[in-house]
């Protein structure tokens, strides 16, 4: 059977619509091929680069040979979780407070508002404003305001996770709840919170993810003379660049998970 | 029988006894009562304190900005936005190439990331099958996911020599040939440049912009959509002219979402853009952007002056983002009351 001859308006509208959507597929593979050369970059490079002396040692004197990037494993853990313990309980509370009484008030909806934008906010002017706070007035650097600067980029991820969650309770468990007398208090915590705990660890392990592999806010205020974090070394050391990978792209997934 | 009748009188003490009971029993739910209200006080207090950090927080950095950037405003002035000088040996400063090289860079990412995010959102509402959706959706977000310097570090040592030996050799022969848009396409081709940093910007920010493209892409009502393929609408011309109009303010509060996101990069820009203090039509020269100027020199300025000029390019930064952001939130807040409405 012999096709039907197809109108020439038709066959453009076709065309244009094979062309749009092969573009699609091209856009598509486009980012995934970032995506796997970065990748691929990073294993290739980095892991041979892996061994024991890495996690147990120092960084040497530059020139000498050895040694390894114990100093910024290990400060960049300290202050993680120093960044970490100052951000979670901020973070919730805040989140409690804009899902629990923020439907009414305009200040909530200025503070999710300013919370939107801190999260997207340059870390770099973050770093800038600990520097002004902190390091101006103490005059020397420290991992404690690196870990403030940090922190200040967590909370914010913390909160609106938090907010996003709380509002996904069912409102008839909250009536239920309050049904039985409990209080206020005790409805948002013991019920509402409960019930998405494992929504807000994931925003805290998002959070974590942000903020290890965070850079800027680190260089104008830790510790810059011993080197003690790990972002800022990767850039001075190539070695490195494997581990920072790791340990985000595991932050990662278990952060999409 | 017997046994009902004869339980009326017991019923009746019993209820006696309830109402005693429920008399002692009202004080101590009274007591009850107003412990939790003071309960309820507190926590609604305490949680108000820790939003209201938060709000403090981003008052405080508008604050310190300006405070830091006082001495050099009153310096130099309003000149300061418009003087190409940069000159930490004098102490002279304009603060006009780092913004000019922060805005080309960030205007070259998002003119090649827009239709680049376009087409995955399109991708990934329209085209994929629903077993791709996730993987392919959790790929593009760690792609966002992964630290700028990592991007940074990726860029300097792997994508500039490669960018260096073939792309800009190429760029030149063709569109470096045209007359007046040849000038941005001149001079050394060292690989770093603004035209990277951008080219890398846009890698960065098509993640941010490809998946809030997606979630506006999905509140499309699926009636509009079916309607329009009933007419005989082929699928790019449901995603042109229904979905495209539909989310038109949505999209552009993602662009600009984006937008902000390279505005305010700061490592992987240190890395290839070049830092050089220098005014340039060629985009395959090196320049600055103001994140990049502060990473650079921040921990090694000296004067109170230089200091101050830091901390003012901070502050003209964090205004242009935050104008940009505010108003892609809007957009988009418009967009979920509208979806709200249907």
């Amino acid at each position: 059977m012999k096709k039907p001859e197809m109108n020439p308006v038709y066959r453009r509208r076709l065309w244009k619509h094979r062309i749009g959507i092969a573009l699609s597929f091209f856009a598509m593979a486009v980012g995934l091929f970032f995506l796997m050369w970065i990748l691929l970059t990073l294993v290739v490079k980095g892991v041979g680069a892996i061994d024991m002396a890495m996690f147990t040692q120092t960084t040497p004197a530059p020139g000498s040979e050895g040694g390894g990037l114990m100093n910024a494993i290990v400060g960049s853990l300290l202050m993680v979780s120093v960044a970490v313990f100052i951000s979670t309980p901020i973070g919730i509370l805040a989140g409690i407070y804009l899902a629990e009484y923020g439907e009414v008030s305009w200040f909530a909806k200025v503070t999710r508002f300013v919370t939107d934008i801190m999260l997207s906010a340059p870390s770099i002017v973050i770093g800038l404003f600990v520097y002004a706070i902190y390091v101006a007035n103490v005059h020397h650097f420290s991992g404690w305001a690196g870990s403030f600067a940090i922190s200040l980029i967590a909370i914010p991820v913390v909160v609106r996770t938090t907010d996003n969650m709380l509002n996904l309770v069912p409102t008839s468990l909250r009536e239920a709840a309050f049904a039985l007398g409990a209080p206020r208090w005790r409805v948002a915590t013991f019920v509402r919170l409960r019930a998405v705990k494992a929504g807000v660890i994931t925003g805290v392990l998002l959070a974590i993810a942000r903020i290890s592999g965070e850079t800027a806010p680190l260089l104008c205020k830790s510790s810059a003379q011993f080197s003690a974090v790990c972002p800022p070394m990767v850039g001075k050391i190539a070695s490195g660049r494997s581990l920072s990978m790791m340990r985000s792209t595991t932050c990662q997934v278990i952060g999409s998970i | 029988m017997s046994a009902n009748i004869n339980a009326f009188p017991d019923r009746a003490a019993e209820q006696k006894g309830e109402i005693d009971d429920g008399h002692i029993f009202s004080k101590a739910l009274k007591a009850t009562m107003r412990k939790q209200r003071l309960q309820d006080f507190f926590f609604h207090k305490l949680t108000l304190l820790f939003a209201l950090s938060v709000l403090f927080v981003l008052m405080g950095i508008i604050a310190s900005l300006m405070i830091g950037a006082w001495p050099a405003l009153k310096e130099f002035g309003l000149p300061f936005v418009t003087s190409i000088e940069w000159d930490p040996v004098n102490d002279k400063y304009g603060a006009l190439i780092a913004i000019v090289g922060t805005l080309v860079t960030s205007f070259i990412a998002l003119v090649i990331a827009f239709p680049i995010s376009f087409g995955i959102a399109l991708f990934l509402t329209e085209i994929c099958p629903a077993w791709l959706k996730r993987p392919l959706g959790t790929s593009i977000e760690l792609l966002a996911g992964v630290p700028s310097i990592i991007y940074g570090m990726w860029g300097l040592f792997v994508f500039a020599p490669l960018f260096a030996d073939y792309i800009q050799p190429a760029l030149a022969h063709t569109l470096g040939q045209v007359p007046v848009i040849g000038q941005l396409f001149k001079g050394p081709m060292m690989g770093i440049g603004i035209l990277a940093a951008g080219l890398i910007l846009a890698v960065m920010i098509i993640p941010f912009i490809a998946s809030v493209m997606r979630d506006v892409f999905e509140t499309v009502p699926p009636v509009l959509k079916e309607s329009a393929y009933a007419l005989g609408c082929t699928k790019w011309e449901v995603v042109r002219k229904i979905v495209l109009p539909y989310t038109k303010i949505g999209v552009v509060g993602g662009v600009m979402l984006g937008l902000g996101r390279a505005l305010g990069e700061t490592m992987a820009i240190t890395f290839v853009i070049g830092n050089a203090h220098k005014l340039s039509w060629s985009l395959f020269a090196a320049g600055n952007s103001i994140a990049s100027t502060l990473a650079n020199e921040f921990a090694e300025a000296e004067s109170v002056l230089h200091v101050s000029s830091l901390f003012a390019l901070g502050l003209i930064l964090f205004v242009i983002t935050f104008f940009v952001l505010s108003a892609a939130k809007l957009m988009l807040m418009g967009m979920s009351r509208k979806e709200g409405m249907k």
